[in-house]
């Protein structure tokens, strides 16, 4: 008997709607085509999502799908909606990870379903999660955030989606329960699906249709594995490769079984694997093709944003830029192909972010990894003479730099 | 400090394609006129309507006639010099301070002389009024929304900065003492009618350059808490509140620029002082008791902050050291709960004993000050501590 029955699935595709001086559209306004793309497109559930402190941005709601003519179709009405909205009301659309001069988490949300068992959807994302990060790595796109820029390919996911996507809490089935924003998030209570919110917004329609389409058949062919739940070395991997995708995308070389693998070498396994045939697809032309050159949004944002060098500049030329025919698509037709990178010790970045009393808890917050995963890190850094540690009985355990 | 433009392209000229890479690029001259800006204030005169020439590499989309672009920092400077061209820079042997009048006249700038060294630097900022500027300190009318008066323009008088909103009048007054390193806000703010009045300063450092090394310190008359600045991952709010400060004043210090920033008031007036470190930057806000104002009554405050280069800090107190290069003199000023007697230094690694005389301000309360004359200039020298009467 299959585990999603019937296969469905669908995507929250997020959006920045902005004001000619790029700051976000008033919320009346975003509401306002929320809720007219809503009416108007049978079946959407489009609507708004907050940015902490901010305001809002549009949540671009797919309809329940069941396969990918449905997708490509939906996605597309989706979009001409979004600039047909926009320019009757003046307002920019910015499909990306992130303002690029403000650096806020804009995602890309994949549900796959139906499924109906909390412990039965609880054991597939367990085997799916040691997965995310390749997701991640292929959907780098936020690499200009503010003002940090380019040494990562996903500041949302190293900013963990202002904590909006979270490392998955290793559960058992039968005692797993809701927590907020994992990874790979079992929405059984809330729908009837696992969610992938690794994603960041995608700047290419092209890019959703195929991504939303791999995560999906991807996920149908685990549920036909043997599930195991991952071991602690297994754990500790995908808390590193997370890591390791945000910083180099699909240049990374991710530990996996105990051995350095490129990720793009994973990912051309998982294409293998996917069970595309389940949702109808013939085969995808994007992802393969960023695959071999190891090339990602990201690479591409990077690229043209050093025709300006300057965030504000940048933002309005990107906004400009994505209005044209899927200029990704077109871009990585003729893309050089990228080195895999050879990756930085974790303990490097772990302490890189160490100064004077920096607190254990802000340290637990770069990576989400157990304290018990973290102080072995913490304790080697002290043993080499690199930090020291203070205990404090106000303030716990703090961390200065020697 | 300097904002973008918003300009309209009138005319384009394509200079050259080439690929590089396997991407094409398109380099256009491109005619701009300005048409706004990001910040929504007032633009120097003449800025709107001007054109200019720009010249840029497209790749994918080449602007087209009517577009609107946003232009660099650099092309920015082609059109403005600064973004606020109202600006009145007060200063004495030890500071520089600069007030943006459009800018809710706030003090945007205050230097350290002897070292050059600026301890706000305003950035760009998005908040859910629109971009404004983060950095410096302003005024603020309510403990919750302390950003309400980021952007308003005050108008400069005789009698100082002022600002109207209904019945609501504020005056406020900035100056600086010939002999400290320091400056004077005083207020006089009427509400025309009886209500509650907030009242507080709000302090903004911004994130850059910002790490570990800046600490906020407060002597609470039992104990000093401090606050060392992490910046956070997630743009969650952290606040946390101070208060009981006995020496009516804290000490915010850059241990990486040693430079340090004492703000002191009537201790019996301040009712919180709340510290919250976030993204953009470290925000401090001082705010006072609750006042109960008629239509007549006029409600006073009066802040001072004293900048300087080296800081000491105990339960009681917080005291400051400052270098005058005119008169190659030292002056240590001390904001203490208790009544200090002597003040030892370390000049160039000597210990040095001065005699404190008290200095009373009207609205701040007692400072004590002392002044060493050292027989050669030191790089550094440092307070040791201070005994008490």
């Amino acid at each position: 008997m299959r585990k999603f029955s019937p296969i469905t699935f669908g995507y929250e595709w997020e959006c920045l709607l902005l004001k000619d001086d790029l700051s976000l559209a008033n919320e009346r306004d975003i509401r306002e085509v929320a809720n007219h793309i809503r009416a108007t497109i049978k079946g959407s559930e489009t609507g708004v999502d907050y940015i902490h402190m901010l305001g809002l941005m549009l949540e671009l709601r797919s309809p329940i799908l069941r396969n990918f003519g449905e997708l490509r179709e939906s996605t597309a009405t989706h979009i001409r909606a979004v600039y047909d909205e926009c320019n009757k009301r003046n307002l920019l659309f910015l499909p990306a990870g992130g303002h690029p001069a403000l650096g806020n988490a804009v995602g890309l949300h994949v549900h796959v379903g139906s499924i109906y068992s909390y412990p039965a959807a609880t054991k597939i994302a367990n085997s799916f999660m040691r997965y995310a990060p390749c997701f991640i790595a292929l959907a780098a796109n936020s690499p200009i955030y503010g003002d940090r820029i380019g040494e990562f390919k996903s500041y949302r996911i190293l900013t963990h989606a202002d904590f909006c996507s979270v490392t998955r809490l290793l559960m058992s089935p039968n005692l797993a329960q809701w927590h907020w924003g994992e990874d790979v998030c079992v929405k059984v209570d809330w729908h009837s699906t696992i969610e992938l919110r690794v994603g960041d917004g995608a700047s290419s329609i092209e890019f959703v249709i195929e991504y939303v389409a791999f995560v999906t058949a991807f996920m149908l062919r685990m549920a036909e594995e043997p599930l195991t739940k991952p071991s602690v070395s297994q754990y500790e991997e995908y808390l590193i490769n997370r890591w390791r995708a945000a910083k180099y995308g699909l240049q990374a070389t991710f530990d996996w079984d105990g051995h350095p693998v490129p990720v793009a070498d994973i990912l051309d396994d998982m294409l293998a694997m996917a069970r595309f045939d389940l949702i109808g697809v013939d085969g995808l032309k994007l992802i393969p093709r960023m695959v071999a050159t190891r090339q990602t949004q990201a690479d591409w944002q990077l690229m043209l944003y050093k025709t300006v060098n300057d965030t504000f500049a940048y933002t309005r030329m990107l906004i400009d830029t994505v209005k044209t025919d899927d200029p990704f698509t077109k871009y990585i037709e003729n893309a050089p192909t990228l080195p895999v990178c050879k990756p930085e010790p974790i303990e490097n970045y772990i302490l890189a972010n160490i100064e004077k009393e920096t607190p254990y808890s802000m340290l637990y917050d770069l990576l989400l990894m157990p304290y018990g995963m973290l102080d072995k890190y913490l304790n080697k850094l002290i043993k080499t003479g690199h930090i020291r540690m203070q205990c404090d009985p106000r303030y716990g355990k703090r961390f200065t730099r020697v | 400090m300097i904002q973008r433009l918003i300009a309209e392209v009138d005319d384009i000229q394509k200079l050259r394609e080439f690929n590089n890479g396997g991407v094409n690029i398109c380099e256009v001259k491109l005619k701009v006129r300005i048409i706004d800006s990001i910040l929504k204030t007032k633009l120097p005169r003449g800025t709107k309507g001007k054109t200019g020439i720009i010249v840029r590499k497209c790749i994918h989309h080449v602007p087209r006639l009517g577009d609107h672009i946003v232009l660099t920092e650099d092309e920015t400077r082609k059109f403005i010099k600064a973004d606020v061209t109202t600006r009145r820079v007060l200063q004495n042997r030890f500071v520089r301070v600069e007030i943006l009048e459009p800018l809710g006249a706030r003090i945007g700038s205050l230097a350290y002389k002897p070292r050059g060294m600026d301890i706000f630097a305003p950035r760009l900022d998005l908040q859910k009024a629109g971009w404004l500027y983060y950095g410096g300190i302003l005024d603020t009318l309510s403990f919750d929304d302390v950003t309400s008066l980021w952007n308003k323009e005050y108008k400069y008088t005789a009698k100082g900065y002022e600002y109207k909103k209904g019945k609501l009048k504020l005056l406020k007054h900035i100056s600086t003492p010939r002999e400290l390193p320091a400056v004077y806000v005083d207020y006089s703010i009427t509400v025309g009618y009886k209500r509650k009045l907030d009242f507080g300063h709000h302090i903004m450092l911004p994130r850059h350059g910002l790490g570990q090394h800046n600490i906020v310190f407060m002597p609470l008359g039992d104990r000093v808490e401090h606050l060392r600045y992490q910046r956070p991952l997630s743009p969650w709010i952290r606040l946390y509140d101070y208060s009981g400060l006995k020496a009516g004043g804290f000490i915010h210090v850059d241990e990486q620029r040693s430079i340090c920033l004492l703000c002191c008031a009537a201790a019996d007036k301040i009712e919180v002082v709340r510290i919250n470190p976030h993204q953009q930057g470290l925000t401090v806000t001082l705010m006072f008791k609750r006042n109960e104002l008629t239509p007549t009554t006029v409600a006073k405050y009066r802040v001072l902050y004293l900048v300087g280069e080296s800081f000491y800090v105990d339960k009681y107190t917080v005291a400051i050291i400052a270098r005058n290069l005119v008169d190659k003199k030292f002056i240590s000023i001390v904001r203490s709960g208790k009544t200090p007697s002597y003040l030892y230094l370390s000049v160039h690694g000597m210990d040095i004993k001065l005699k404190l005389s008290q200095k009373t301000l009207p609205g701040i309360g007692t400072l004590y000050v002392a002044e060493h004359k050292p027989m050669l200039m030191p790089t550094e020298v440092q307070i040791k501590g201070v005994t008490y009467a």
